[in-house]
């Protein structure tokens, strides 16, 4: 078996730069992703710009424990390496900047899948997210709270698609549960649908700011 | 600088990292029968961000950077297209402004890119000394809603004189994401060619850098258009770095940006403008190509000045539509 485990943080330094490698196979290399930073009262903090060419493809990973299996790799957090069909495997820790920074994807994965239960997801053309990454601690609880936070009070996100009536990209928003502020760009119609707020108060709060 | 190619080192990105990589950035490349070939990054093919990048920074000859950043449009965070030049008069009024007007079946075709510095083929590459040392490849840009055919390429070819098969011809249309960022990528390329009309001289601007919001994109080619022209004349906002008497900058500041027009104009989304121009740049004033946003950073004096302003009702206009709706 030809694979390859990658480090991210569980036994070296690795984390921001690695992380991004990772998420660019993610998306197959149709993704033009970097760091940006966003203002949350007053802090400057580090986001995750994604610009995705290709959003119809991006599916969440088929999640077995700390194992997140995708279409051709792994991520596992923790130390172990574990027993998963072939393809590479990336570790990194359950908190820090690397699973931070994956997690803040992942919220996006979750998103664009959540969206295609109600709209025809080979319809989806492009897409831009961003989201502020949480200030993340060795309190694993506490950092998955603000992981969350950042998803469903922070993120935004720009999805152009093509879809006959405006009504059915209502409705689909309608669905939605909290995921920031959310705007569909109707390529067909001209008009964009937007959903959601940014939630800054209760960002501050999560994230530990006042 | 005068033994730089502009088309040279635009040819080279071509040949080294977009024709092998044509799937993962979604375009198509096609040798059409003359041997000219013409690149897709947006006609047919999809054509997204990755492609939108690769168009600007070849139009730009190699000497152009093109980031992806974030700006705030009102309560919206919005895609942003940042351009960081070099050598801001070759980069620029020599290669990437849109400018060779070739007459091209009962109307015309709009060329840029580094193809322009061969011979300088219009007043804007004429405007500047260089021209691209003896290039053994021609690279052109345009943007279309049709796929060039052999009639274009051919002409290109007579008017550069590089034989078609060294010619690289890229398109794309305004409604797709190549489209709009190639077309905010033109921050600096509408910036540069309003000051040169109000006599500043080229060779005076060091550095250049700019931003443009992206603000919306639609099917309807002709609103796509509209919309990414507000863009640059309602959003984007260029710094020119620059060395020379500060008299040379007051002295223009206030012809420059697109404010300008009285309020028959200024406000108006170039949608309607362009309507009101018959669908035709032949017919557009030159004062309604202008930049939203100028500042000059004087490098011999230390001081900076800025001319212009962000219109963001037009901008929201265009990033909501007729009838987008907040839930």
């Amino acid at each position: 078996m030809n694979r390859q485990i990658i480090d991210l943080g569980v036994s070296n330094a690795a984390s921001w730069h690695g992380i991004l490698e990772l998420l660019h196979r993610l998306c197959g290399g149709a993704a033009d992703i970097s760091y940006g930073d966003r203002v949350v009262s007053g802090f400057r903090l580090p986001s995750l710009e994604i610009r995705l060419d290709d959003p119809a493809r991006l599916i969440p990973p088929d999640r077995q424990g700390t194992v997140h299996v995708w279409h051709d790799c792994a991520v596992a957090f923790g130390a172990g390496v574990p027993d998963v069909p072939a393809g590479d495997v990336y570790l990194m820790p359950e908190c820090g900047a690397a699973a931070t920074v994956y997690h803040a994807f992942l919220s996006l994965t979750e998103l664009l899948a959540a969206l295609g239960t109600t709209l025809d997801r080979t319809t989806f053309q492009w897409a831009w997210y961003s989201i502020p990454l949480a200030p993340f601690c060795d309190d694993l609880a506490k950092t998955q709270a603000r992981w969350q936070a950042a998803a469903s009070g922070g993120a935004v996100c720009s999805l152009w698609m093509r879809c006959e009536n405006d009504e059915l990209i209502r409705s689909a928003l309608h669905s939605l549960p909290p995921c920031g502020e959310i705007r569909i760009h109707n390529l067909k119609t001209a008009n964009t649908l937007i959903a959601g707020t940014l939630q800054t108060d209760c960002l501050t709060k999560a994230f530990g700011l006042e | 600088m005068q033994q730089y190619s502009v088309n040279e080192a635009a040819a080279a990105i071509i040949e080294r990292q977009v024709l092998s990589d044509t799937e993962r950035l979604q375009i198509k490349a096609k040798r059409l029968a003359n041997g000219a070939t013409v690149l897709d990054f947006g006609v047919h093919s999809k054509g997204g961000f990755l492609a939108g990048k690769y168009f600007a920074e070849i139009g730009m000859g190699g000497l152009g950077r093109l980031t992806y950043g974030t700006m705030r449009l009102r309560d919206h965070l919005v895609p942003s297209v940042q351009i960081f030049v070099e050598a801001p008069a070759v980069c620029e009024m020599a290669s990437h402004v849109a400018f060779w007007k070739l007459p091209y079946r009962g109307g015309q075709a709009v060329i840029s890119g580094p193809v322009r510095a061969i011979r300088g083929a219009d007043q804007f590459a004429r405007a500047v000394g260089y021209r691209d040392p003896a290039p053994s490849k021609a690279v052109a840009c345009i943007q279309t809603g049709e796929l060039p055919d052999e009639e274009l390429c051919e002409l290109i070819s007579e008017g550069c004189g590089v034989s078609c098969e060294n010619l690289y011809l890229l398109a794309a249309r305004t409604g797709c994401m190549a489209g709009a960022v190639q077309v905010c990528a033109r921050n600096v390329e509408q910036s540069m060619p309003t000051v040169y009309d109000h006599g500043f001289p080229m060779d005076k601007i060091v550095e250049a850098s700019a931003v443009t919001p992206l603000v919306s994109m639609t099917d309807d080619e002709s609103v796509a258009y509209g919309r990414v022209n507000d863009c640059l004349i309602y959003g984007q906002e260029t710094n020119l770095y620059v060395r020379c008497d500060d008299k040379e900058i007051t002295g223009m500041l206030d012809q420059l940006p697109f404010s300008k027009n009285d309020s028959s104009v200024y406000g108006v989304p170039f949608y309607e403008l362009f309507a009101k121009c018959g669908n035709s740049w032949a017919n557009v004033p030159r004062d309604w190509d202008a930049p939203c946003k100028i500042n000059f950073i004087n490098l011999t004096t230390g001081h900076v000045f800025s001319t212009g302003q962000i219109c963001t009702d037009v901008l929201e206009r265009s990033f909501m539509g007729e009838r987008g709706m907040k839930l």
